[in-house]
């Protein structure tokens, strides 16, 4: 029975990480086709119908490019930084939960890949990983744009992380547990955690666009200022792995955001629907997709919407607007939660 | 299972504290040591302290050292620029860090016959349990770092202030 | 409990003064008491209350003499931050009853005492104390902690009580020894103990004068009385094992701090060799480790903080007004300023240790105490290596009273010549009766 156990874990890590992938891949897609439509364009359309098979059409591109490595960089490193990057991207997945409980022969298995009692403090010690990747690949790569790209990022990341810290401990402070899956089981039917934590919810939402790079806060690869950024000397599919990263991050925080904040796979009127315990699992799976989609085309909406902001702009954005009002939601949120507990009298 | 865990996080923490102090080229000592964190962070696990090896990678790999790697990428500090030590200084410090760790190496030597404490919690590093000591038990060195930190913030502020003259 | 009384105060030395002085009247209301609060974290007796009554004092005298150095009021707010911060560390130490709250207390005043070394930014000196001072101390607390890990692993508490009651068990095993060792490296370097002394000069030399003086003065005595309610609390049981390291030590430190002042002109780094050798006669006192040693530790430091305020008070004036220490600068003080040359030479005569000044009966106390332990061999060396230290504490006054051709007249405001006859009085009062301070606990 162990080894089916083992086989289901398997399972489900293959399905997380193939799922990752493809919707990576279909994001750059959808990244285009958003950006047409929100231009008013066609965007790509000939590779299959509605163009649907661009994104494998770009990968084959990728690989078949030369690889250059170039010749005064730190060759190691200059491998390792895309590795770590993409390795990053793919390993929060498991501690999100992806669905309820699967009961099959009478056993119930959770479909979530491990759920370790830190789980969201994994998540977020991954993030801070992450740029590595990005400093590492900048800095191996010998070239000033690659070496003034890193270090934007790296600031930028260390900064936002603060904010992004300080709204995920308001939301322990509201929710009690440091598990994904404590948190998201709490939000049964629509108790919404942004409903109780509606700035967190926004600062957490705003710091998410940072640390994934995303505009309007992509300065690390401006390409008005600094060519490519870090990725400036990367080609052929190196350079594919850093742009890929990019879109599992992005799918990664859209389905962080909604299971912090939007209640994962529940949904309103759960308790209503009399399906058997399977069904209702897997439409709550649905509905969780559903809502990671929608978080990955908000991301594209406002890529595509507002312009990019100068770097001091978004450094005192980070430390002088976004940090004070963090700190300040962790002191109400405490203070509302010791009031409703009744241990704090004024 | 463990003890295989064990042996070969720590032959790998050694290995990459070792290159820390070898390698040539800052950069790389700076990422030998996160490694060496990591592999840290790694025997946190074994001992069963998830929290603390969490939040050894976020504070450490992940806030400091990106810092450290951060000062170091805009200094641009090279193998060439490192002002070069007299031989005799070298073997001076090879010399006093043998002593001690010859020393330290011959007391721990009859070490082992220390027995394991069989009232330690094997759940001791769960968040729970550790919130509860640190709020009860350890209440005032909790509240006096807050203090330690304070001073070194407004120490960090007073050293960075430009100077006006 | 105390220490957030006044550690909050920092917008003006004035609230600052009556913060502590609060603090000081907060700290003899519990005379007498034995208490320990937070889970035996730390724990009020008679020897804290003297100490840290000590370090309040020291911090409320260096508050009176720093006027002269702060004149920006920028820096101050800033500077008197970070002093009541190491304040706080400072009472720590000498109230813990947990290894953790030393470590805490020691932390907490280093990093303070790092950033204050640096604090003149534009002199390199400074920068290079603060530097200096910093990577070495990291190392220090390096080893301090790993001693501190080395024995919990073999006892499983921090407690100073668990950790004595361990130790009288007997049968320890050899960790706890790597881990005694190290404790007392790190202690030696606080403490500026050869051979762990060697930042001691640089730093004092570099750092501001008026930071130097709280270095030599309240970090010093906190060191001390750490290391004492340390080494009489928890490691008394193997006392036979330690002592010989500690009177090697003592013995080596007295003499080549002595020796090496001798030859000093600056007077900073003269200054910061005689707190080495001072540093010596105070770990006589551990030695003795019993009720006798913590009088005669808390007597010398008394007189040993009275008379350091007052020479680096008188530094910082010579300092502004000639930017120099060398000690050519004192020729023809006795002229033109003699009311404050005879200040100083009593000063100077109290770390001498010549009657009748509280310095003489410090050492007086701690040599007795010492030979009645038996440990002759060590008060004698103690004794000669004192008399080296009379003949350089001594030529600063015979410059004084030399005629020279340039005219150094040093101006001096009535509220500084206060200070210093206050320090006089204190001196001379402890040299007089130093049963006040003996007899207290």
């Amino acid at each position: 029975m162990e080894l089916f156990d083992l086989l289901i874990k398997l399972a489900l890590v293959v399905a997380v990480f193939t799922i990752a992938l493809v919707i990576a891949m279909y994001s750059t897609y959808a990244e285009r086709k958003v950006a047409a439509f929100l231009q008013d364009r066609l965007g790509p359309n000939r590779a299959g119908p509605y163009g649907i098979l661009q994104p494998l059409a770009d990968g084959g591109k990728m690989f078949m490019k030369e690889e250059i490595i170039p010749s005064k960089a730190d060759t190691f490193l200059f491998i390792l930084g895309p590795c770590i990057a993409m390795m990053t991207a793919c390993m929060t997945g498991v501690v999100i939960p992806w669905g309820n409980t699967l009961i099959i022969d009478g056993k119930a298995y959770i479909m979530q890949v491990t759920d370790i009692n830190v789980g969201i403090l994994f998540a977020f010690a991954v993030v801070s990983i992450g740029v590595y990747g990005i400093m590492i690949g900048g800095w191996a790569s010998n070239n000033k744009y690659s070496l003034l790209g890193a270090i934007r990022a790296s600031s930028q990341m260390i900064s936002y992380e603060l904010a992004m810290g300080f709204s995920i401990i308001a939301l322990i402070m509201t929710t009690g547990s440091l598990s994904l899956r404590d948190i998201v089981e709490q939000q049964s039917g629509f108790h919404w955690n942004f409903l109780y934590q509606p700035l967190g919810c926004l600062l957490f939402i705003i710091c998410a666009f940072a640390e994934t790079n995303r505009a309007p806060f992509d300065l690390p690869e401006c390409e008005t200022e600094l060519v490519g950024g870090y990725h400036t000397e990367y080609s052929s599919m190196k350079l594919g792995f850093y742009l890929f990263a990019e879109y599992i991050n992005m799918f990664i925080s859209a389905a962080i955001i909604s299971a912090l904040f939007f209640g994962g796979y529940n949904f309103p009127f759960l308790d209503k629907i009399d399906a058997p315990h399977n069904v209702i699992t897997l439409i709550g799976t649905a509905i969780f997709f559903a809502k990671i989609i929608f978080f990955i085309f908000f991301f594209m909406w406002v890529r595509w919407t507002l312009p990019r902001f100068r770097y001091d702009q978004l450094m005192h954005l980070g430390w002088y607007v976004l940090l004070p009002i963090s700190i300040l939601n962790v002191l109400v949120t405490g203070a509302v939660t010791l009031f409703r507990n009744g241990q704090f009298h004024f | 299972m463990s003890v295989i865990a064990f042996y070969i996080l720590t032959v790998l923490c050694i290995f990459s504290a070792l290159m820390v102090v070898f390698s040539k080229k800052p950069v790389h000592s700076v990422l030998y040591t996160i490694f060496c964190f990591f592999n840290i962070a790694g025997h946190f696990l074994l001992l069963n302290a998830q929290f603390l090896a969490i939040v050894h990678i976020i504070v450490y790999a992940g806030a400091i050292m990106v810092l450290f790697l951060f000062t170091i990428m805009f200094l641009n500090l090279n193998a060439e620029v490192e002002p070069h030590k007299s031989n005799l200084l070298k073997v001076a410090a090879v010399v006093c860090g043998g002593l001690l760790l010859l020393i330290l190496v011959s007391c721990l030597k009859g070490a082992e016959n220390i027995p394991v404490n069989p009232m330690l919690d094997t759940q001791m590093g769960m968040v729970k349990n550790l919130g509860m000591v640190l709020y009860n038990e350890y209440m005032l060195p909790f509240e006096m770092l807050s203090i330690l930190f304070l001073s070194a913030m407004v120490g960090a502020v007073l050293l960075g202030k430009k100077e006006t003259k | 409990m105390l220490a957030e009384i006044f550690s909050f105060k920092k917008i003006l030395p004035v609230l600052v003064f009556f913060g502590l002085a609060t603090a000081l009247y907060f700290n003899f209301n519990d005379w007498s008491t034995y208490h320990s609060y937070f889970y035996n974290m730390t724990t009020i007796d008679n020897f804290s209350i003297v100490f840290s009554s000590l370090l309040i004092g020291a911090v409320i005298m260096w508050l009176l003499m720093a006027g002269s150095y702060y004149r920006d009021e920028n820096k101050i707010t800033d500077h008197l931050a970070i002093i009541c911060f190491a304040l706080v560390g400072g009472i720590l130490m000498t109230s813990y009853t947990n290894l953790m709250m030393l470590f805490v207390g020691i932390e907490t005043i280093s990093i303070s005492m790092y950033v204050l070394a640096a604090s003149d930014k534009v002199s390199l000196r400074s920068n290079e104390a603060g530097l200096k001072y910093f990577l070495m101390g990291a190392f220090a607390t390096g080893l301090l902690l790993f001693g501190i890990a080395l024995i919990y692993g073999c006892t499983a508490s921090f407690d100073l009580g668990v950790i004595a009651g361990y130790v009288s068990a007997g049968n320890l095993p050899q960790m706890f020894y790597v881990g005694l060792i190290l404790i007392l490296s790190g202690m030696f370097f606080k403490a500026g103990v050869i051979p762990f002394h060697w930042w001691t000069p640089d730093v004092y030399q570099g750092a501001p004068t008026a930071i130097t003086a709280f270095m030599a003065t309240v970090v010093k005595a906190a060191a001390f009385a750490s290391f004492f309610r340390l080494f009489q609390m928890s490691f008394a049981g193997v006392a036979g094992w330690w002592i010989e390291i500690l009177i090697i030590v003592s013995a080596v430190t007295m003499i080549f701090g002595n020796l090496m002042a001798v030859s000093q002109t600056s007077l900073k780094r003269l200054f910061a060799y005689s707190s080495i050798a001072h540093a010596g006669y105070m770990l006589m006192a551990i030695i003795a480790c019993n009720d006798m040693g913590a009088r005669s530790l808390i007597l010398y430091a008394y007189a040993y903080s009275a008379a350091s305020i007052g020479a680096f008070a008188f530094l910082i004036i010579l300092i502004n007004q000639l930017q120099t220490d060398h000690q050519d600068a004192l020729k023809g003080l006795a002229y033109s300023n003699p009311l404050l040359a005879i200040f100083l030479a009593v000063i100077l005569i109290s770390l001498a240790g010549i009657p009748p000044t509280a310095g003489f009966f410090a050492k007086y106390y701690l040599f007795t105490t010492l030979i009645s332990q038996g440990y002759v061999g060590l008060v004698i060396i103690a004794v000669l290596s004192s008399l080296i230290g009379v003949y350089f504490y001594l030529r600063p006054i015979i410059f004084m009273f030399q005629h020279s051709n340039v005219e150094t007249k040093l101006k001096i405001s009535q509220s500084s010549l206060a200070f210093f006859a206050l320090v006089t009085l204190i001196i001379v009062i402890l040299g007089f009766m130093p049963q006040l301070i003996i007899e207290i606990i």
